[in-house]
């Protein structure tokens, strides 16, 4: 059916942290790559290091990186033979896995029907469903009226949950605790899903209180063989947005592992799914503590996820060069048996913004930046000094990925590197990252998808740090100093210096 | 100079005199009576500071736009404010400045999406003002106390920015 192709050129559509991390697989593999860029990524750090460059457009994601035509064209113009979408933008857009296929291209990634399929969550459920993997109580297909919605509610009970059938990654839910708020959720989750999604449709689920959110990384080639590489705990959220992840999750044992893993593989088959993918499953921790390991079907990501690393850590992989090899038509390289997880990972996810202004987003440019290093750290991020955090893109800046031996140890290495990553110019979620690690529910790897909002108070409270420790006190006391000095020097000259501060304050090296 | 930090100012009250003079063609510091050798280098003017007090090694990040200093040091945030003594003097003597209030600014940039109120209507703590829409999201502004609707600055479908007024209440 698919023979090999050579993949010689790639053009990655994508921008930020994901966009250099597949460039620097295609350096390693002899693959040259090809950056897409808006006019306001001119200078990021994607253009800079790939081989080759092209303009789409404006920068408003919907003038340049979900502008199918503009990437095809660019794709056209350098020659490139495939396409990697990365995350977001257009990597679940089954509409562009056609439009790749139809011009020549290899999109890595699966064929635009199974990326419609599970991108439709209604069709998702039905689908999962037919192939005895266990999906979540809910209604059937799509509410459209309030006489549908009071008939699920009546059915599934509340707490429910009213979910965009082309949702994902977070958007487009809402939990309705109490009958009276509900139409009112109803309607705005249709408004949300229309705008965001294109797409009104809705379904109610039953709401799981405090569960764990598991995922399953599935790879699949082109020739019908589909295994999974462990699972990721990505219970820390906010407001369905990820903050932490690990591997392996805390609550999965070598059996629950093999039989999550299975159904996994289970449901990548039925579907006939290849390259990489993720099925997300929700652990039902009230039924845990009463032994009954209880897991439901979520939704699958037809894509490489934002968290891969932590993957590839524990399993000394490359995700992306896998992805670029089974999109090439080779076979995959091992089987189940010879995989197996070493050590811990833990990915943090640094995002520019405020954990005391109810986490708005922040913006400013980057002005100094030092970014934490030594034995088994990664820091995926697309930051350099002078690049501006702007409104038209994602927060996150950057993914601190670090391995331990052991879990314990993969903790205080992280912790380290948190203290030693300094942005200057954004403020970042730094200190709150830091506070959750201190949880003594972190601590011993119980929480569930709803601890962190749950206990939002205590954990900003831990993040502004207790220990008021005289030297931090003069150092506060520096610092003001200095930035009076500054804008007094730069009222009077208008322009900074500072070697009358200098002078001043270090008499003894000026 | 003498210094005035206060820490964690909604939490509790630390307030600590920070003195820094020069001895000998040295800056010390005088802090609760005990003198150390102070050492800061300028890394990025404004927001990033490598201190040594006495031999300790500090990393200081300032957040940017704060009024307060808001401080990194080792991944932990420390929220303090710093009046030096003059400006203590300054502000003792005008007495505490008077914030007016009544104005909802908008928190974010965003979208106006709807908006449920007008001038002359009376609000209650908690009620939802207008849908303000950024990153996809709609969020509800809501107010923050009961009062009358003394003027709406936007209308359904407006850009605004962050701080811009959204509705004042009287």
């Amino acid at each position: 059916m698919t023979s090999e192709r050579k993949i010689q050129k790639l053009l990655i559509a994508n921008r930020g942290e994901i966009a250099l991390r597949i460039i620097r697989t295609c350096r390693e593999m002899g693959i040259r790559s090809v950056a897409v860029y808006s006019e306001a990524d001119r200078d990021s750090l994607p253009v800079r290091w790939a081989d080759e460059a092209y303009c789409i457009g404006p920068p408003p994601s919907a003038q340049s990186y979900l502008k199918v035509d503009a990437i095809l064209d660019a794709a056209r113009r350098s020659g490139a033979e495939a396409i990697h979408p990365g995350y977001g933008f257009l990597a679940e857009n089954g509409a562009f896995a056609d439009a790749c296929e139809a011009a020549g291209l290899i999109f890595v990634g699966p064929t635009g029907h199974v990326i419609r399929t599970m991108g439709d969550k209604i069709d998702a459920r039905r689908l999962m469903t037919q192939a005895n993997v266990p999906v979540m109580p809910g209604t059937e297909g799509e509410i459209s009226t309030d006489e549908e919605l009071e008939r699920a509610a009546e059915q599934i009970g509340f707490p429910m949950m009213i979910k965009a059938s082309g949702g994902g990654g977070g958007k487009g839910i809402r939990i309705v605790n109490d009958p009276k708020e509900m139409r009112k959720a109803f309607n705005m989750a249709r408004s949300e899903a229309e705008k965001a999604f294109g797409n009104p449709a809705v379904y109610v689920e039953r709401y799981l209180k405090n569960p764990r959110h598991i995922e399953f990384q599935v790879m699949a080639d082109n020739y019908g063989h589909a295994i999974h590489l462990g699972e990721r705990e990505c219970s820390l959220q906010r407001r369905h947005q990820k903050i932490i992840e690990e591997t392996p999750s805390p609550l999965i044992d070598d059996e629950l592992r093999q039989r999550m893993g299975d159904v996994a593989v289970q449901a990548c088959e039925a579907i006939g799914y290849r390259n990489a993918g993720t099925i997300e499953f929700l652990a039902d921790t009230e039924a845990f503590e009463r032994g009954e390991k209880k897991f439901y079907f979520l939704e699958m990501n037809t894509r490489l996820q934002v968290e891969h690393p932590i993957t590839e850590k524990v399993l000394g992989l490359d995700l992306v060069r896998l992805q670029l090899e089974i999109a090439a038509g080779q076979e995959l390289p091992f089987a189940q048996e010879d995989l197996r997880q070493s050590g811990h990972a833990i990915e943090a996810r640094i995002y520019a913004e405020d954990p005391n202004s109810g986490f708005l987003p922040a913006t400013g440019v980057v002005q100094s930046l030092d970014l934490p290093g030594g034995s088994g750290v990664r820091m995926d991020s697309a930051l350099y000094e002078g690049m501006e955090v702007s409104v038209y893109y994602d927060p996150m800046l950057a993914k601190l990925v670090v391995r331990g031996s052991t879990r314990d140890a993969a903790i205080e290495r992280l912790k380290r590197c948190l203290g030693e990553l300094h942005i200057s110019g954004v403020k970042t979620n730094v200190p709150f990252l830091l506070a959750i690690l201190e949880t003594e529910s972190f601590r011993c790897g119980k929480y569930h998808t709803g601890y962190v909002e749950q206990n939002l108070k205590t954990i900003l409270k831990d993040a502004g740090s207790e220990k008021r420790e005289l030297i931090v006190l003069a150092a506060a006391a520096l610092a003001h100093a200095e930035r009076k000095h500054r804008s007094r020097q730069l009222q009077a000259e208008g322009a900074p210096g500072l070697s009358t501060w200098k002078a001043a304050f270090r008499p003894g090296r000026s | 100079m003498k210094y005035y930090v206060t820490f964690n100012e909604d939490e509790i009250e630390v307030e600590i005199e920070v003195e820094i003079r020069e001895e000998a063609g040295r800056a010390v510091g005088v802090i609760d009576g005990q003198t150390y050798p102070l050492d800061c280098s300028v890394i990025e003017p404004g927001s990033k500071y490598s201190v040594l007090i006495g031999a300790e090694s500090l990393n200081v990040t300032v957040n940017p736009g704060t009024s307060e200093l808001d401080m990194i040091v080792g991944g932990h945030l420390y929220r303090t404010r710093v009046l030096d003594e003059r400006e203590r003097g300054a502000l003792q003597l005008g007495g505490e400045r008077k914030i007016g209030g009544g104005v909802v600014k908008s928190v974010m940039p965003g979208i106006v999406r709807k908006v449920f109120i007008q001038e002359g209507t009376q609000v209650a703590t908690g009620e939802p003002l207008l849908i303000l829409e950024a990153m996809k999201m709609e969020n509800e502004i809501c107010a923050e106390g009961d009062g009358i609707v003394a003027k709406v600055h936007v209308q359904e479908g407006k850009t605004v920015n962050s701080n811009d007024p959204l509705v004042t209440i009287q």
